[in-house]
């Protein structure tokens, strides 16, 4: 494109490093300094237009929010949820045992005549729930599951985990209770 | 003989540019010491130590995106993920170039994938532009004419536009830029000639419509 001064070095002349050659180079020639003035001219408007700042209380949101995905996420090789295993475990267990077929119930009702699941339904009271004791007793296995379940923050560690992780619990419990035949 | 006259006359400019050239390094060295103290911290499992790193550099990042898409938005999101996919592989960093320009790297790759995946090609200019391509043109106050620099450089292909970028909002040199986009510094050079010779046109044809 340019005979005169190859790219690089007409580059060199826009920011100010080249050597004495190049620049008499450009000082004597019309084509050349044509450029290097168009060249030095659309650099300081692009380096005048400004990004509209946000305000200064964006950062420390920007911040907070970083910091928050990061905790959801966690490190690779950093602490990882190893209770949750035994937890999802036990709570597919826990729905898919009123499923299971024992030799001695009496004969179900045929598939057809089941009334439909509603897709989400209450637990009953802990006083009430005597599936909270089996969960309890596999629990209570893992010393990380059994110090969650003493200091009752079950719902706050579950509420910590990424989505991957939670995709992953989420998967899990769908498999487990499919094996269970409840779903 | 006013002391400042003899301050003035002791002190000549080229000592005061040595003397601010060689603080400007010290402070450098400092920062780049201190990046590597948060980021062996965050690799002995204290995140918190992160939150100086993202402190010290939200603002480049951000602008730095904001550069790739031209809206806050995506910026906000890219600047995000930049810092998290960072924060992943802090175990992977070497310590080979400074920590921000592989911080950079990490978000210039990330606005190049977002905008590979979302934006249609047609928008994007050929290598070298063709001088008949005209736009329309309204106004020219100053922050209108910030905004069309934005969009014109928008418009560049995405290698002009990464080097133009780096080089003129991020104060890199053209050894700093290579190492970000990963290629030579005569590559650098050569995209910047032209990115430079296409906004001038891009611009010059605004200035006409």
């Amino acid at each position: 494109m340019f005979a005169h001064l190859p790219e690089e070095t007409l580059m060199d002349v826009v920011d100010g490093t080249a050597g004495p050659a190049a620049r008499e180079h450009v000082a004597s020639c019309q084509s050349c300094r044509t450029w290097v003035a168009g060249a030095a001219e659309a650099w300081a408007r692009a380096s005048d237009s400004g990004v509209p700042e946000p305000s200064p209380l964006y950062w420390a949101s920007f911040r907070r929010q970083v910091g928050r995905r990061i905790e959801g996420e966690r490190r690779p090789g950093a602490w990882r949820p190893v209770w949750l295993l035994p937890v999802a475990a036990a709570a597919a267990l826990l729905v898919a045992l009123p499923a299971i077929r024992w030799p001695h119930s009496s004969p179900s009702p045929s598939p057809g005549l089941l009334p439909a699941l509603p897709a989400w339904s209450a637990l009953p009271p802990a006083e009430k729930d005597d599936g909270l004791e089996v969960l309890r007793a596999v629990a209570t296995n893992d010393p990380e599951v059994a110090a969650g379940f003493e200091r009752g923050n079950l719902l706050e560690m579950l509420s910590d985990l990424s989505d991957e992780e939670s995709r992953a619990l989420a998967e899990q419990l769908r498999s487990d209770v499919g094996k269970g035949g409840a779903l | 003989m006013p002391a400042t006259v003899i301050v003035e006359t002791l002190i000549s400019p080229l000592v005061v540019s040595a003397a601010s050239e060689r603080l400007g390094r010290l402070a450098s060295a400092a920062v780049r010491e201190d990046d590597l103290e948060a980021i062996e911290a965050c690799r002995r499992g204290e995140r918190e130590a992160f939150d100086r790193l993202v402190e010290r550099y939200q603002r480049d990042v951000y602008r730095l995106c904001y550069r790739f898409v031209n809206n806050h938005e995506d910026a906000n999101d890219l600047a995000q993920e930049a810092f998290i996919k960072a924060y992943r592989a802090l175990d992977r960093f070497r310590g080979d170039s400074s920590f921000s320009t592989w911080l950079y790297r990490i978000a210039v790759n990330t606005c190049l994938n977002f905008r590979a995946a979302r934006k249609p090609a047609a928008d994007e200019l050929p290598e070298t532009l063709s001088d008949g391509r005209a736009r329309a043109d309204e106004s020219m106050e100053s922050d209108e004419q910030a905004r069309r620099v934005r969009a014109a450089i928008q418009r560049l292909p995405e290698k002009q536009r990464a080097t133009l970028i780096l080089k003129t909002y991020h104060d890199l040199t053209h050894e700093e830029v290579a190492r970000v986009l990963g290629s030579a510094v005569g590559t650098v050079k050569a995209n910047l000639f032209y990115a430079l010779g296409n906004l001038k046109k891009m611009l010059a044809e605004e200035g006409r419509g």
